[in-house]
């Protein structure tokens, strides 16, 4: 089958207008597979927030697939989450060891 | 069938709504089933409710006693039975309500699950009457729903919310019936924590995947909760629960205790103005 040069799937329609999960993210893959195209555009447009995890999932798809994925349309806020997330996986963040707890017993919780 | 009576709160802070729920499981045994006895109790908050809802579907029992009052709500917010579509929670937000329905997220809907919780958490946005703190809000919804989702390794997952009015604050709570956070280290990296020490692990950042970009959800949900908006946050597991309140951090073994998977609770005053969360992303 002869390649589209360019597809484009919105989000928002797609999935859902605030992208929560993971696993949805991952269900894309084979929606972007399927359109044949060398290019595939993910439009944000109505997208008003993705979380974390979903961004993370986003970069690992986009980093996953030979086809190019692009992130278009995205508002301030997932722009901002994109973006973090990619910073933070090139320099991770380590666990925080330091964290400390004050420890109580349920009598002292409750009284 | 076991009957357990359920103390009257003392107060609405969330440790005072606790400790009936405390009280309440405290002996059961998992996966007995048990008729609550709620006529002691006038008021009900989204930290006792959804634990009870989620118990209820997922072993069994009953509930009975209750005021009139309470009845009432109960039925204005479908206790127990919740609802589990977009349309369902649709036909339940029409009118003007302080309370977020019951919903219960089914992890087979795919995103049909990321659309009910969209319109949960518009609808959280809605009763707070605000839109300038929308990624605060979103923020640890999402996040303590993916973890749920993703790592209970059960089919659902409820949520509730009620705002107080008069108090200026929102409640939300979280649950699920899953493995717990101690059952997640042990099934995916062999590690043995005690509950105590698997919600210390997770607020951390100590991801029970071995890919060190993830861990974050619990911990920057927590940071948005208290720090950004100025709330209180509570994580449950097992037999284990963390309380962050007013600056302490407070780790408390529940002796006798013991919930079969993850409550998250969380109450956050009104936003008096926009809310920038970009400081504690990681």
């Amino acid at each position: 089958m002869k390649k589209q040069s360019k597809s484009t799937i919105k989000i928002a329609e797609v999935i859902a207008s605030v992208v929560s999960s993971r696993d949805i993210v991952d269900s894309l893959e084979a929606i972007i597979k399927k359109t044949h195209a060398t290019t595939v555009e993910l439009d944000f447009c109505d997208v008003v927030f993705v979380s974390r995890s979903a961004a993370h999932e986003f970069l690992l798809l986009q980093k996953k697939l030979s086809q190019t994925v692009l992130f278009v349309n995205t508002n301030e806020d997932v722009t901002t989450m994109l973006r973090v997330v990619a910073a933070n996986r090139a320099v991770p963040k380590n666990v925080d060891q330091t964290l400390r707890f004050e420890r109580i017993s349920a009598d002292a919780l409750f009284i | 069938m076991k009957t357990v009576k359920v103390p009257e709160f003392v107060t609405t802070s969330l440790v005072d709504i606790l400790r009936p729920l405390y009280l309440a499981f405290k002996d059961i045994k998992d996966g007995e089933k048990v008729c609550f006895d709620l006529s002691s109790v006038s008021f009900a908050s989204p930290l006792f409710v959804l634990p009870l809802v989620a118990y209820l579907k997922s072993v069994g029992g009953d509930v009975f006693g209750s005021s009139s009052k309470l009845q009432s709500y109960f039925d204005c917010i479908h206790f127990p039975a919740g609802v589990d579509s977009v349309s369902g929670f649709e036909a339940l937000s029409q009118s003007n309500k302080t309370y977020v329905p019951i919903s219960i997220l089914k992890k087979s809907a795919g995103a049909g699950r990321d659309r009910l919780e969209t319109l949960f958490s518009n609808m959280v946005l809605k009763v707070l009457g605000t839109s300038k703190a929308s990624s605060a809000v979103y923020y640890p919804i999402s996040e303590l729903v993916t973890n749920i989702i993703e790592h209970s390794k059960v089919e659902e997952g409820y949520m509730f919310g009620q705002y107080y009015p008069k108090k200026n604050y929102l409640d939300i709570c979280i649950v699920d019936r899953g493995r717990g956070l101690a059952g997640s280290y042990s099934d995916e990296l062999g590690l043995a924590f005690s509950d105590t020490q698997a919600i210390e692990e997770v607020m951390k950042g100590h991801s029970t995947k071995v890919n060190t970009e993830r861990g974050f959800g619990v911990r920057t949900s927590k940071r948005v909760v208290c720090e950004a908006m100025g709330g209180e946050f509570m994580l449950l597991s097992g037999s284990a629960v963390l309380i962050v309140s007013k600056g302490k951090q407070q780790l408390v073994n529940l002796p006798g205790f013991h919930w079969q998977g993850v409550i998250v609770a969380y109450r956050i005053p009104k936003p008096q103005g926009s809310i920038d969360i970009t400081p504690y992303l990681e």
